[in-house]
């Protein structure tokens, strides 16, 4: 895990020096490529140049050539055909001039008769082109270049024809332009060595070629230059050349009437893009140089600036994590968002501590308040059993002496009537009314003690037949009076059956108790079902209360009615609700003044609970 | 005093209480075959003719109205003795009680009470339910 989110890290930093670097390295090729093209096009039209001027110095030659030609025609030793001074003369003229191979003379039967360089033998060129074509069109003509019988070297033969003043035709005069002297301009260039520089014809065929003139004179040009010569008298091309290599080519064409010679030059593409390309490996080293540097910065970068930091905050993180909550990544924070972050990181660590010093204090302040809690607990447990006692004291002791008042008298009423006028028969009665509802008063206190102890035991229970056997209870101790209990479908409830009991009870004797009067007495009993309770209610005729004493009705002892009225102690609706608590239900009730009322109760639905 | 016609034992400390029941019993014609104890001790020597009674034939008793409330031994172990003796265990024990505390009463019957009463503190209701006990039990309900 820890290796893995390093070398990710790592991996990103890198990854981003080599995004950086992408695109220079786009930016060097594309300059190469944009580089490289313009060197192609310079050297092309440095090609062209010197195409053109080769073009124009060979029609020089040829032009001046045949003024030279047309002088030395009309030479009185020349229209003699005199050997020695024609000899002199060619050599003085060659002497001046190095662009020529040879200067010859020939009878019109084709016998040379003085040549420079001189030759020793006879010399035959009736098979010349240039001498048939000389003698033929009796004008100035421009022959093949050819390898000379009198220079040895390749020529272009150019011819004049001897004409004497009658115009008789006495011999033809030639010169032989030297092609590899033309060539040999080429070498004195800034061209590199491989360079080379061709005659051609129109169709394309070389007639010369400086350097090594035998091993491509007769061949064709490549295909390229073929087209582009086709489509101009002058141009560019690059391609494939004769000596099987990549090259760049341009050529210039002569003018008329030599229109049908060329001049063509090649040189190799390697020597016009070689600084480009040099160039371009110097570039890629550098830059080679400077993505290992940045590689490298980011390696080691990224273990001192981020991952030896994080690696810290992380060992300070788990030992954080581990519960040393006293551990801090600073004083000394590294500069940047890491030193920000391993700031938060202590302020976090603080703020940790510090709450876990409060929770340390709340738990014992809250252990504290249990404890004290329990004592509480115990002090309210102990004061319940002495409550429980004392109720349970208070049932028989208070109930003896009230039995005791109660039953004296009556006894003293029924033994001693005689002796008592009409006011000591009443008081006495008085006395023995009162010991009674004491003792109903005592007994209603017991009961309501009794509901807070007693343990509950659940039971589902039909409420319409409960409250149907409570009425019936109860109807028997009120039978001077006209009840009428209208029972409507109740739900079932999940609740203790001695203590409903209990509270159908004392709501239907309330019933009972405050309907007196009424003829008859109607009491109904409704129910209904709502989402989380069941709600039951008790509703009758009676006289009813005013609502501004509502929250006194449930409370012990509170009375809303003279007690000589209708009885009762004021405990009754006291233990309603105290069961109705206890069982989690809730206890209300509605009234108008002299138009009856309604008590109800809810509890919860039994699977609700 | 002889002690052979006995047929009701009252256990009762509270002397008002104890003549209160008298007269419900006399207005029955029920009070000459009464024996009044004070105490559970007495209660238990009387019952097994022992200490004072040591040598009484008691085979006439036929009910006992037992207060649960009693100084010494109390009612609920005066109901124990008699309900755990082989001799005493048939006569029919009636728990008299001034409260229907739960406790008592299920307390009365595990120990083999025959029944259980509420002394009411109205004076006819408590007349009424004494001479009914009488009645029930000395004319009734015949002994096993």
């Amino acid at each position: 895990m820890l290796r893995v989110s390093f070398a990710s890290l790592r991996s990103r930093a890198i990854l981003l020096v080599l995004m950086a670097i992408l695109p220079l390295l786009a930016l060097t090729l594309y300059s190469y490529f944009d580089g490289r093209a313009r060197a192609v096009r310079e050297v092309q039209r440095d090609e062209l140049v010197a195409a053109r001027n080769l073009a124009t110095i060979q029609e020089t030659l040829i032009r001046t050539t045949r003024e030279l030609l047309m002088g030395l025609a009309r030479l009185p030793q020349v229209q003699r055909r005199d050997r020695a001074a024609c000899e002199a003369l060619f050599a003085k003229v060659l002497e001046q001039c190095p662009y020529y191979a040879a200067l010859a003379g020939a009878d019109p039967e084709g016998q040379v008769f003085a040549s420079a360089p001189a030759v020793s033998g006879p010399v035959e060129v009736t098979d010349r082109l240039w001498f048939q074509k000389a003698i033929k069109f009796r004008d100035f003509v421009v022959g093949e270049p050819v390898l000379g019988r009198i220079s040895k070297k390749y020529s272009i033969n150019l011819a004049y024809p001897i004409l004497d003043e009658a115009g008789r035709l006495q011999g033809v005069l030639t010169a032989s332009l030297d092609l590899q002297w033309l060539g040999s301009l080429l070498a004195k260039s800034d061209f590199p060595l491989d360079s080379a520089m061709g005659l051609t014809d129109s169709t394309g065929k070389v007639l010369f070629r400086y350097p090594d003139p035998l091993k491509y004179v007769g061949k064709m040009l490549p295909d390229v230059l073929i087209q582009a010569m086709t489509a101009g008298d002058e141009g560019v091309a690059a391609g494939m050349g004769l000596p099987g290599d990549a090259r760049l080519f341009a050529f210039a064409r002569l003018s008329p009437p030599w229109q049908d010679m060329y001049v063509a030059i090649g040189l190799s593409m390697a020597w016009a893009v070689d600084k480009v390309d040099r160039d371009l490996w110097r570039n890629l080293i550098w830059l080679g140089l400077v993505a290992i540097l940045a590689l490298a910065a980011a390696w080691f970068g990224a273990d001192l600036f981020i991952i030896r930091p994080v690696r810290i905050l992380r060992g300070v993180t788990e030992r954080l994590a581990a519960g040393n909550l006293t551990v801090r990544s600073g004083p000394d924070y590294p500069v940047g968002e890491l030193g920000l972050l391993a700031q938060s990181f202590d302020q976090m660590a603080d703020s940790l501590q510090g709450r876990e010093a409060e929770l340390k204090r709340v738990v014992a302040e809250l252990q504290q308040r249990v404890g004290e809690l329990r004592e509480r607990t115990a002090q309210l447990e102990a004061a319940n059993r002495e409550l429980e006692a004392f109720t349970y004291t208070v049932s028989h002791d208070l109930r003896a002496p009230l039995r005791s008042m109660g039953g004296f008298a009556r006894v003293l009423l029924e033994d001693c009537a005689d002796n008592l006028d009409a006011d000591g028969q009443r008081y006495l009665n008085i006395i023995h009314q009162e010991a009674r509802k004491m003792g109903q008063l005592i007994d209603d206190l017991l009961a309501l003690t009794r509901l807070g102890r007693k343990e509950m035991n659940l039971v589902l229970i039909d409420m319409a037949d409960l409250v149907q056997v409570v009425f019936a209870e109860l109807k028997t101790s009120y039978m001077e009076r006209k009840l009428q209990i209208d029972i409507q479908p109740l739900p079932a409830a999940l609740a203790d059956r001695v203590m409903m009991r209990q509270v159908l009870a004392n709501l239907l004797q309330n019933a009972i108790k405050f309907t007196k009067g009424r003829e008859p007495a109607l009491i109904e009993v409704s129910g209904r079902s709502e989402e989380l309770e069941n709600v039951y209610c008790v509703k009758d005729n009676g006289v009813g209360f005013d609502m501004k004493y509502v929250h006194k009705l449930f409370e012990i002892f509170q009375r809303l009615h003279p007690e000589g009225e209708y009885g009762g102690t004021g405990v009754g609706l006291a233990i309603v609700k105290r069961v109705i608590d206890r069982h989690g239900g809730r206890v209300w009730a509605e009234s108008k003044v002299g138009e009856g009322a309604t008590f109800c109760f809810s509890l919860p639905s039994a699977d609700v609970t | 005093m002889v002690y052979e016609d006995v047929e009701i034992l009252l256990v009762e400390d509270n002397p008002h209480d104890v003549e209160l029941t008298l007269r419900a019993l006399k207005k029955h014609h029920l009070a000459n075959k009464v024996h009044v104890v004070k105490d559970g001790e007495e209660a238990l020597n009387f019952i097994f003719a022992s200490g004072p009674f040591a040598g009484e034939s008691l085979n006439s008793l036929k009910v006992i109205l037992l207060d649960l409330k009693l100084p010494k031994v109390s009612g609920l172990e005066v109901l124990q003795k008699i309900k755990e003796d082989q001799k005493t265990r048939a006569i029919p024990v009636v728990c008299l009680t001034s409260s229907s505390e739960e406790q008592d009463v299920e307390a009365c019957y595990k120990l083999g009470a025959n029944s259980f009463v509420v002394k009411p503190v109205e004076f006819d209701a408590f007349a009424k339910t004494v001479a009914d006990l009488g009645f029930y039990w000395l004319l009734v309900n015949k002994p096993v």
